[in-house]
């Protein structure tokens, strides 16, 4: 049975004047269990909205939405959420901040302190324990909300542009960390970006949506093995279909929601 | 790696020629005050010369009549303020857990807020007495609604995305309240503290001016009365000094709770 299923969604959003806006239309979508999927598309295409919605975090207008095909309702602790901006508590120190879910979850403070370390050290956070976020540099506190989400050891995790805020030579870092973690871990993740190279990089299948209201537009397999290599023919291939295909797809529609 | 600084350490003080020239002017303005009254170019009723401000200032303290006063003020406004702060903090939180309060309340809040407080002094006069209640009250009202629109803008401004993380990992309603809304609204609840703070002493001054038998206000309308200018400076000087040091208790406390995590 595949972890998430996203059956028929419809999702749109009531504005202050009372105008609907489709955001999503008729998504259907399968992640196995152990799959790292990635969704691409314009701005504004839905990404984050698919993201919250299976999150718990956003109700859906209509279809359905399945987390080991029991229907998502709200939110869950089998589901790690990783935002764009890592959204750490500037009163916490980083230690404090990965703990937070635990906090929250009132788990020992002994199985605090052994989950700690290990994450700590696996986010490369080692040292940083007592500073607060804003003694942090944006890099250590993307991979901190990474950590608070782990922690917590959910099956699995959705990420939201994660990396977008980071500079590109963090962003390969951590996007070497997150493909070992996913080795080492076996999670199903659910990865929105931007950028088409980071989506093929990482991702078993890359999703395309249209320009909103977001519908799947295509789907690309990526069955090439891990660690990949950045400069791979068919990676960089895949990502120039992608874009070919981006542009082609929203011709027809508003220039403006080119990536 | 390198480690950023804090930034809250405070900057070195180094003096310049500036302060020198600030302190030759508050010098110059003393010494004409002083050199203006003694030679009796401006009447002793209408300004003093600083060395009689000192000299009746020690009068009170050494024959005991400040201290009694002095305790009272300090006694009304503490008291008004710590009611101010615990109504207004706590109906605040109140407000933002269940907005139906909010509506309900609020449009009452406005008007009691939009009625100059001392021109219901009379009422409270009349209601609770001329001694410590009416004060306390006075103070109260000064205070209260300051800190609770402080703390309510403090909560909803939390930010949706501080909200979204508590739910993902279910917080309940009250981890919710204590781990995320009170920890992000306290810059904005301590900016509410530190207002009133600075209003609470004018408030009791004035009331206790217009009618009391006790207190630093009915000192210094005592010392109007008798045309005792130097005693009037020196009980202007005393309030501004405690107003001062009042607002910074409350800095100093902010800082204990916030300055290892945001520029106090
Ligand atoms: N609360 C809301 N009310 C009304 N419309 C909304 C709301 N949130 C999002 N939308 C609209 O829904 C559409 C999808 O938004 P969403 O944030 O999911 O896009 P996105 O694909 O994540 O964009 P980006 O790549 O810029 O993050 C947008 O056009 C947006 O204007
Ligand atoms: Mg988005």
């Amino acid at each position: 049975m595949p972890t998430i299923q996203i059956k028929n969604l419809y999702k749109s959003y009531i504005n202050s004047d009372g105008e609907p806006t489709n955001a999503l239309e008729n998504i259907n979508l399968e992640i196995k269990d152990g799959e790292f999927v990635c969704v691409v598309g314009p701005s504004g295409c839905g990404k984050s909205t698919l993201l919250e919605i299976v999150a718990g975090l956003l109700s859906h207008t209509s279809g359905e939405v399945l987390l080991d095909g029991v229907p998502v309702t709200g939110t869950s602790r089998d589901i790690g959420v990783v935002f764009q901006d890592p959204s750490l508590y500037p009163w916490r120190t980083i230690k404090k901040n990965i703990a937070f879910g635990m906090d929250i979850a009132k788990i020992p403070k002994q199985e605090q302190e052994e989950r700690l370390t290990k994450y700590i050290s696996l986010m490369n956070l080692v040292g940083f324990e007592n500073k607060y976020p804003s003694q942090l540099s944006g890099g250590m506190r993307q991979r901190a909300g990474i950590a608070r989400a782990l922690v917590m050891n959910p099956k699995v995790i959705l990420m939201d542009e994660p990396f977008s805020a980071v500079d590109h030579l963090t962003r390969c870092t951590l996007q070497d960390e997150l493909i070992r973690l996913r080795q080492e871990e076996k999670k199903t993740v659910l990865f929105i970006t931007h950028d088409l190279n980071e989506a093929v990089y990482l991702a078993d299948r890359v999703i395309l949506l249209t320009p909103r209201p977001g519908k799947i537009q295509q789907e690309y397999r990526i069955d090439l093995p891990y660690p990949r290599n950045r400069d791979d023919a068919f990676l960089t291939h895949t990502a120039a279909t992608i874009m070919t295909d981006i542009t082609t797809g929203s011709r027809k529609d508003d220039v403006e929601y080119y990536i | 790696m390198a480690q950023k600084s804090n930034g809250a350490k405070a900057k070195k003080f180094t003096f310049t020629w500036i302060n020198a020239l600030q302190i030759l002017t508050v010098a110059a303005l003393l010494i004409s005050m002083q050199v203006a009254v003694s030679s009796g170019a401006i009447s002793k009723v209408f300004l003093a010369t600083p060395t009689d401000i000192v000299k009746s200032g020690w009068g009170l303290i050494t024959d005991g009549t400040l201290f009694p006063h002095l305790l009272v003020t300090l006694k009304e406004v503490f008291t008004g303020y710590f009611l101010a702060a615990a109504v207004g903090i706590i109906l605040g939180f109140l407000w933002v857990l269940f907005p139906k309060l909010e509506q309900y309340m609020s449009v009452f809040c406005s008007a009691i807020m939009a009625v100059p407080k001392t021109a219901i002094l009379p009422l409270l006069i009349l209601w609770f007495g001329i001694g410590f209640q009416s004060k306390v009250v006075l103070i109260f009202l000064f205070g209260v609604f300051t800190i609770l629109y402080n703390t309510v803008t403090g909560a909803k401004q939390c930010k949706v995305e501080y909200m979204k993380v508590a739910s993902v990992f279910e917080a309940s309603r009250a981890q919710l309240v204590f781990k995320v809304m009170i920890p992000a609204a306290l810059p904005s609840i301590f900016n509410g503290l530190r207002l009133s703070a600075a209003t609470a002493l004018t408030g009791v001054v004035f009331a206790e001016m217009q009618s009391a038998r006790e207190g630093l206000g009915f000192l210094l309308s005592q010392a109007q009365n008798n045309l005792a200018t130097a005693k009037v400076f020196f009980i202007i000087i005393l309030v501004t000094l405690i107003s001062v040091l009042f607002v910074r208790i409350i800095a100093g406390v902010e800082y204990i709770f916030c300055h290892k995590w945001r520029k106090v």
